[in-house]
């Protein structure tokens, strides 16, 4: 069930946000013995939440679609009085003393709070096979990763234990998970969702965003936490919109750019063909389809690794000695940090302006961008290196090949469930849109998903 | 390509020398990637960071 449908469903008093909630509740309890996508259940909350949730509707005050909806969030996002790990030993007994700007906003507006999901340790990764608190699990396959940081996230919306999961994305880690669990992830312009209260990892990096079973509860995700907050340095006043796309919204006419270069390259086959067939649906349904070349998206690629890896390295300073803290990938990359230099620093952020001005410009030719998400499907537990077409490739690059550029130019960008591929696997489109306009990659979204059956494939329960 | 291990004893970083050999070919791959991109930049390119001081404090006394 979406959010849209339980929140319709709780206005028409068919069900109330008590029985969601302890839906949510043992659904998580008896899966999480297998994915562990739960860091913490704060079921005592959630009851007294949905309770007042409850009493809330029945006195006619509504706060809207989130109302008494069972939500979840990433283990790095500040909970007042609630331990906060980024699924480290660094933050192992760390209890914030308030709540980060999004738990804020949800919990304003009715969300019920069912707990912390598990995650990458300190979100540097895509894995979540996390060295401290345990391997989160992919619900199509409990062998599989679930992609990351954003793991518990993808693995609590794809096996229905939230309806929501706040994610957060420095090089992919909400798109990748989304990919690899078969929700919608969307990753908003940067500066549209405040970081306030969020673990960083990098300055400039990292964006806040859901995870959500369908694109119109994206939509209204975002209506619900984007705007502007001063505590968050980098917020913007970008004037916010409804994101929500009208039931029967057309893209007739949009032109939509097929990238020749880059992102169809060391792809899977069914991947790439399901990516050609979503722009060809699209063109049924009116849309332009154009074939065209963008501006060096490896170069973005190496762009986003020299400042992520100074950055994060700059972060985690005082506890450069304390190696005993970080599992070995982590202190792999931390130690990697060490080592850019100030001047390699700050040459990636003046050429990462020179390839914005570069990418500006492609949106004179096309509305948005198609691309896959992932390369491939969800990899192996364990596995640090696949094999895409004959050629050997690392996990973690290949994961953030098509997903990193986009932090690097901070555009916003959806991933969506494109159906499953010959291993029973999802598989995901990656839309891409220019500065601010999150609506129209929803709407593009919304389109795809009221035409297609590619978002109703579920997992085996767990 | 740099000689990490040298690089590594000069910053006086403590890595143990074991970690180091894992860091040297990933470093070595994204230095190959990054070096070219640097011919693209103009003097008049400035980084993409920002210092915004907000007009409405006011400075000084």
């Amino acid at each position: 069930m979406t959010i849209l449908e339980a929140a319709a469903q709780l206005r028409a008093r068919q069900v109330s946000s008590r029985e969601l909630t302890v839906q949510c509740l043992k659904r998580a309890l008896r899966a999480n013995q297998k994915l562990n996508a739960f860091m913490a259940l704060m079921e005592e909350h959630a009851l007294e939440r949905a309770a007042l949730a409850d009493d809330e509707l029945a006195r006619g005050i509504d706060r809207g679609p989130f109302h008494g909806i069972p939500v979840a969030y990433k283990d790095l996002f500040y909970t007042r009085g609630v331990r906060t790990t980024a699924g480290s030993k660094v933050f192992a007994n760390f209890v914030p003393a308030f709540d980060g700007a999004v738990v804020e906003k949800l919990d304003a507006a009715g969300a019920v709070n069912l707990g912390k999901l598990g995650m990458h340790e300190l979100a540097y990764g895509v894995t979540s096979n996390n060295p401290h608190y345990g391997p989160v699990r992919n619900p199509w396959n409990t062998e599989r990763i679930p992609g990351g940081s954003s793991g518990g996230s993808g693995a609590a919306v794809a096996a229905g234990l939230a309806f929501m999961a706040m994610g957060s994305d420095t090089g992919g880690s909400i798109r990748i998970p989304a990919a690899y669990c078969g929700t919608v992830g969307i990753k908003a312009t940067f500066g549209r969702v405040s970081r306030f209260g969020c673990l960083p990892l990098s300055y400039d990096l990292d964006h806040v965003g859901p995870l959500n079973a369908s694109v119109r509860d994206a939509a209204i995700t975002l209506n619900a936490i984007g705007g502007y907050d001063p505590r968050d340095a980098n917020s913007s006043r970008a004037p916010m919109t409804d994101f929500l796309p009208p039931a029967g919204v057309s893209i007739a006419g949009l032109r939509i750019g097929l990238p020749e270069n880059f992102y169809f390259e060391r792809v899977e086959p069914p991947v790439r063909e399901a990516v050609q067939r979503a722009a060809r649906h699209a063109e049924a349904l009116g849309a332009h389809v154009v074939p065209l070349r963008v501006p060096d998206p490896a170069a973005l690629t190496a762009l986003g690794r020299v400042i992520l890896l100074a950055e994060a390295s700059a972060l985690y300073e005082r506890h450069w000695n304390n190696r005993h803290l970080f599992g070995p990938d982590v202190l792999t990359l931390i130690d990697q940090g060490r080592f850019i230099r100030a001047t390699d620093y700050l040459q990636a952020q003046r050429v990462r302006r020179i390839l914005q001005q570069e990418w500006d410009t492609l949106w004179n030719k096309v509305d948005c961008l198609f691309t896959p998400t992932t390369p491939v499907t969800a990899p192996p537990i364990g596995a640090d290196s696949l094999t895409i077409e004959g050629v050997e490739d690392d996990v973690r690059l290949s994961a953030t090949r098509l997903v990193r550029g986009i932090n690097v130019l901070g555009l916003p960008a959806l991933a969506m469930p494109l159906g499953l591929a010959p291993d029973g696997l999802p598989m995901s489109l990656h839309i891409i849109g220019p500065a601010w306009q999150e609506d129209r990659i929803l709407r593009v979204g919304a389109a795809l998903e009221d035409t297609t059956d590619w978002h109703h494939a579920r997992p085996p329960e767990v | 390509m740099r000689d990490w291990k040298t690089a590594a004893l000069a910053l006086n970083s403590g890595i143990p020398e074991e970690a180091l050999d894992g860091i040297g070919k990933p470093l070595d791959a994204l230095e190959a990637a990054f070096e070219p991109l640097k011919k693209l930049i103009h003097p008049e390119d400035e980084p993409a960071l920002q210092f915004v001081l907000d007009h409405h404090r006011e400075g000084g006394e």
